[in-house]
């Protein structure tokens, strides 16, 4: 694991895109919403459940955990407590000790919250504390936009680690080796670039019903090849280099010169495509729910709220919801892309000049 | 080298000629062959006397199928009749004249009416409502009215017809309808050439023979008697011109498919007015031959018809409302409320119309397959009913505009059991029945697990995309009951086999309904359509909850065979009550009505409409005024106000 000590070259590097205001504050800024709506952080912000509920001298912690039926809280059903209600009924009694706090954002993603002699999506109501509005059915957009927020860039993320993995090894290894390995990784990948990704995933979504899993996996599937030609051209420049050469004299393996001599220098090109990779991912995504081919219903996604926005042209909130959100997100994205870029720029710091 | 470049230019320069004729095909087709031109009365004699070589040697090969006789032969004793009792439907102030506008949402890809791509929804326009049929189904009544036969009668075991061709009956181009030309219909739809193996099967499984008396009468022969006789002859047996298909071949797919075929109907489509993928353009006969009979004048008034594409409906209905199109069709009620909720419908110009039908209405409702793990038990069937919350739906999602469906067949009057209503929504009650399955403890997301720790989850399949908020509605208060439902939605032809198949656990599923007098169960409830003689699921049948009980199969094949209405009553009510009682079916919801949005210009007989129709523009009985509209024009102009119109027809309304 020596390779991954930071190096003073990778530290001046950090140093240089710390300097890059745009990029730096969309990274913390970015940094922030990740964390924000992290599994199990988010539940504390925008969640139907309550985070304290104080009842009968007792004091309880819903966020997390097994639910509490209505019936602990003295409701009638066995259904889970709908804490907004609660909050009502304590207030009905001012001498009662009971006390419920709420999340800012009282909704879940998924529940209607419908109001009796109201139709359709509500605009924004700060009383109900539906801050962006509600769609067709009741349900509230800031927590389907925050959570369709989580599940659009752990998706992006966790394919963009995937996709890395394969091909860095998929490119070292033709770069490194070459010969016939390069040149039928080669063609192997030229061939499995012509399949049309978006056929492939409209028929199995119309075929089975899509999972998150299912959709990653044929990202995946589809996706590797790309890094794989990025990193076969630093490979072979790598492997040129005279350092490389010398290793290779001094007796070092070929697994001791790919990583401790080539991957290192490769890894400006890696850190400069990832928020691109990441972007491009929540752009797929959500065209891909956009037309209704993402992910499965009732799931909250980005895509299918600017979809429902774009039906119901006549409750605009939706769609600018949808639309900044998506467009906050990605320039965000693409702000880190940019500095990174200019930050690892070989050409300012390369040791060969 | 030389020759690649060559050649790559020659492709070059082909490809956008070849795609231009493509696009602009209106003029390639040779004038002669189209149903839209006038024939003179030497070709009139012509087009009489023509034989098809094919269908000459068929008939010869089936004399048992096809008979002539000569009039003399005529059997004694026939009862005529010809509705002259019914009323109708009509009115006697419309106006003839003017061009109506409607959008359409896919340009027809053949004018052909049976055959690969002709099932689309513009066929209508081209068959269903403006060819005349040897009889009609009377709106209002249910009765039956002459179309091409001015008289008709029927045999007492009900399983023979005899029909006298209305003299005065002719197709577009002059020529007349003579008993030859349904000898023709059965030649040419058994005919493999037509690709349509639906229609090769109902010619050759439904009727036992068509016999000739003459020009004028024709006996047609069915194979099972049934009260509604005369429901056989309402949309099939039409004639077809014979002479019209004398290069009728293997090729008949392509070569007839632009050319207008004649039409005994009022409305004929012009070579010239086909804009292949943006418009297309009815004009009325001037003098068409129905123009006088009782139950076809006063309707189909508009001169011209105007088809254009649009193909997103959100956009359809801004250009409705920018007076693009006469009339709309509204179908949601966030249409009806919302979406119309525009200057030209607050101040008049635009009017809103519901009128309340009875028709057999398309049974949207929850089918839950009973081959499936816990879903056989009547426990865990009970308790979905209970759990399913289609009261919210209504509510919520349908605005309380729609009604609550109670049984497997409502709509079909004095058929439909009115003891049977739909259980109600109880999260109490499920759990009382799911906990007499098993499932007694609560998992910690609140779904229900039983003592294997098996989770009380089921599939629910649609190809609805549409329906898509329905779903998560009823999949919200599900929980409550304790139940998961996992919502699958796929593209409508998988979701359509997957359910064939009998793949599903719960499905929601609309099988829409013609109007019949009374309902189907043998399709949907026998054990033939259930499984096969090997104990397997059997594919490929409309059975969706896998329904194989043999006291239910004796009443239903009773049923089927009865010809005494008072029995077909009786079993109908008592399997509706054992539908009821087995629980595989949650009815959803009914639309009692049909609703529809027109500029104020397009004007409508006394009522707006008829009892037994389905959607405003059905009847063709509405007319466009001239003045009205001029009216109308100018008051836009000056932004004059009208004041807001919403009219509501309850005359047919039944109350609970």
């Amino acid at each position: 694991m020596n390779f991954l000590r930071i190096k003073p070259l990778t530290i001046k590097k950090l140093k240089r895109f710390r300097a890059i205001r745009r990029g730096y504050v969309s990274f913390l800024l970015f940094c922030f919403l990740l964390l924000v709506s992290f599994w199990g952080v988010g539940e504390y912000f925008v969640n139907s459940r309550a985070l304290v509920v104080k009842y009968q001298g007792q004091i309880y912690f819903p966020t997390h955990g097994a639910f509490h039926p209505g019936t602990d809280f003295g409701f009638d059903y066995e259904y889970e407590t709908n804490y907004r209600d609660l909050k009502g009924k304590f207030a009905e009694d001012p001498d009662s000790e009971n006390w419920v706090l709420l999340p800012i954002v009282p909704y879940n993603a998924y529940e209607n919250d419908f109001v009796e002699g109201e139709y359709g999506p509500q605009p924004p109501n700060f009383k109900r504390r539906h801050f962006l509005g509600t769609d067709n059915t009741g349900r509230d957009i800031l927590a389907r936009l925050f959570y369709g927020f989580r599940y659009a860039v752990g998706f992006a993320l966790a394919y963009m680690l995937i996709v890395f993995v394969i091909g860095i090894a998929v490119g070292c290894a033709m770069g490194y080796f070459g010969g016939s390995i390069d040149l039928f990784g080669q063609r192997v990948i030229e061939i499995w670039q012509n399949i049309p990704f978006l056929y492939i995933v409209i028929i199995v979504a119309s075929i089975v019903r899509p999972t998150i899993g299912i959709l990653l996996g044929i990202f995946v599937v589809f996706g590797w090849t790309s890094m794989t030609y990025y990193m076969r051209t630093e490979t072979l420049r790598e492997k040129s280099r005279d350092y490389v050469a010398s290793a290779k004299v001094l007796g070092a393996s070929n697994w001791r010169v790919i990583f401790r001599h080539v991957l290192p220098n490769t890894i400006s090109i890696l850190v400069t495509f990832m928020p691109f990779t990441v972007a491009s991912a929540i752009a797929s995504l959500t065209a891909l729910d956009f037309l209704g081919f993402g992910l499965p219903v009732p799931t909250p996604s980005w895509g299918e709220l600017l979809q429902r926005g774009v039906q119901n042209l006549n409750a605009p909130w939706i769609v600018t919801s949808a639309f900044g959100g998506l467009v906050v997100v990605l320039l965000l994205v693409t702000f880190i892309g940019e500095a990174i870029r200019e930050a690892f720029d070989p050409k300012k710091f390369t040791v060969y000049r | 080298m030389k020759f690649l470049i060559i050649s790559t230019a020659k492709a070059l320069l082909t490809f956008p000629i070849l795609f231009l004729g493509a696009c602009g095909g209106d003029k390639d087709e040779p004038l002669e062959v189209s149903g839209a031109i006038q024939l003179s009365p030497g070709q009139i004699e012509e087009a009489l006397a023509y034989r098809n070589p094919g269908a000459e040697s068929y008939f010869a090969e089936n004399s048992e199928f096809f008979r002539v006789k000569t009039a003399g032969d005529l059997p004694d004793g026939l009862v005529w009749e010809s509705g002259d009792g019914e009323k109708e439907f009509a009115s006697p102030e419309a106006i003839r004249g003017g061009k109506e506008k409607i959008w359409i949402q896919d340009f027809p890809r053949t004018l052909r009416v049976v055959g690969p791509d002709s099932a689309t929804s513009f066929r209508r326009y081209l068959q269903d409502d403006h060819s005349v049929s040897l009889v009609k189904k009377h709106p209002e009544t249910g009765g039956y009215f002459p179309g091409l036969c001015s008289e008709w009668a029927i045999s007492e075991d009900r399983k023979t017809v005899w029909f006298r061709i209305d003299p005065e009956a002719q197709y577009s181009d002059g020529v007349p309808v003579v008993a030859r030309h349904f000898f023709f219909t059965f030649y040419f739809m058994r005919s493999p050439w037509i690709q349509a193996p639906w229609y090769n099967n109902w010619y050759s499984e439904k009727y036992t023979h068509i016999t000739s008396y003459g020009d004028d009468i024709i006996e047609v022969g069915l194979k099972d008697a049934k009260p509604d006789t005369l429901r056989f002859f309402e949309e099939d047996l039409l004639p077809i011109p014979e002479y019209f298909y004398d290069e009728f071949g293997e090729d008949f797919i392509n070569r007839y498919a632009w050319r207008f075929v004649p039409t005994t109907g009022p409305y004929i489509i012009k070579a010239d007015d086909i804009r292949k993928g943006r418009t297309l353009t009815q004009t009325r006969l001037g003098d068409w031959w129905a123009d006088d009979k009782k139950f076809w004048r006063y309707r189909y008034n508009p001169d011209e018809r105007e088809f254009s594409v649009i193909r997103d409906p959100e956009k359809a209905l801004e250009a409705f409302l920018s007076g693009d199109f006469d009339m709309q069709r509204i179908r949601t009620p966030d249409v009806w409320q919302e979406k119309l909720d525009k200057p030209p419908v607050k101040k008049g110009y635009i009017v809103r119309a519901q009128f309340y039908n009875q028709t057999p209405r398309p049974c949207y409702s929850l089918r839950l397959n009973k081959s499936k793990p816990y879903l056989n038990d009547i426990n865990i069937r009970l308790g979905l009913q209970h759990a399913s919350n289609f009261r919210l739906v209504l509510e919520q999602y349908f605005r309380g505009r729609y009604e609550r469906m109670q049984s497997s067949s409502d709509g079909y009057g004095e058929y439909t059991n009115p003891e049977v209503k739909a259980r109600k929504f109880s999260a109490a009650k499920a759990r009382e029945y799911f906990a007499k399955a098993g499932f007694t403890k609560s998992g910690a997301d609140g779904i229900l697990v039983n003592e294997q720790g098996e989770r009380l989850s089921f599939t629910v399949t649609t190809g609805y995309k549409r329906l898509t908020d329905v779903l998560t509605i009823l999949e919200r208060e599900a929980r409550k009951a304790g139940v998961e439902f996992q919502i699958e939605i796929i593209d409508s032809t998988a979701a359509w086999k997957k359910v064939q198949e009998k793949k599903h656990e719960i499905c929601l599923t609309a099988l829409n309904r013609s109007v019949e007098l009374y309902p189907r169960y043998w399709d949907f409830w026998h054990s033939f359509n259930a499984y096969k003689e090997d104990g397997s699921v059997k594919p490929e049948t409309n059975n969706f909850t896998v329904t194989a009980y043999p006291e239910w199969d004796k009443l239903i094949d009773r049923y089927e065979k009865s010809t005494d209405l008072a029995e077909i009553k009786a079993i109908a009510h008592e399997l509706e009550q054992k539908i009821h009682d087995d629980s595989a079916f949650i009815p959803g919801w009914v639309r009692p009505y049909f609703q529809c949005a027109y500029w104020r210009w397009v004007q409508w007989p006394e009522g707006f409409s008829s009892r037994l129709a389905r959607e405003h523009d059905e009847l063709y009985v509405h007319w466009i005024d001239p003045e009205i509209k001029a009216e109308t024009k100018a008051a836009i102009k000056e932004g004059e106000d009208f004041g807001e119109t919403t009219l509501t027809f309850d005359q047919h309304q039944q109350k609970p």
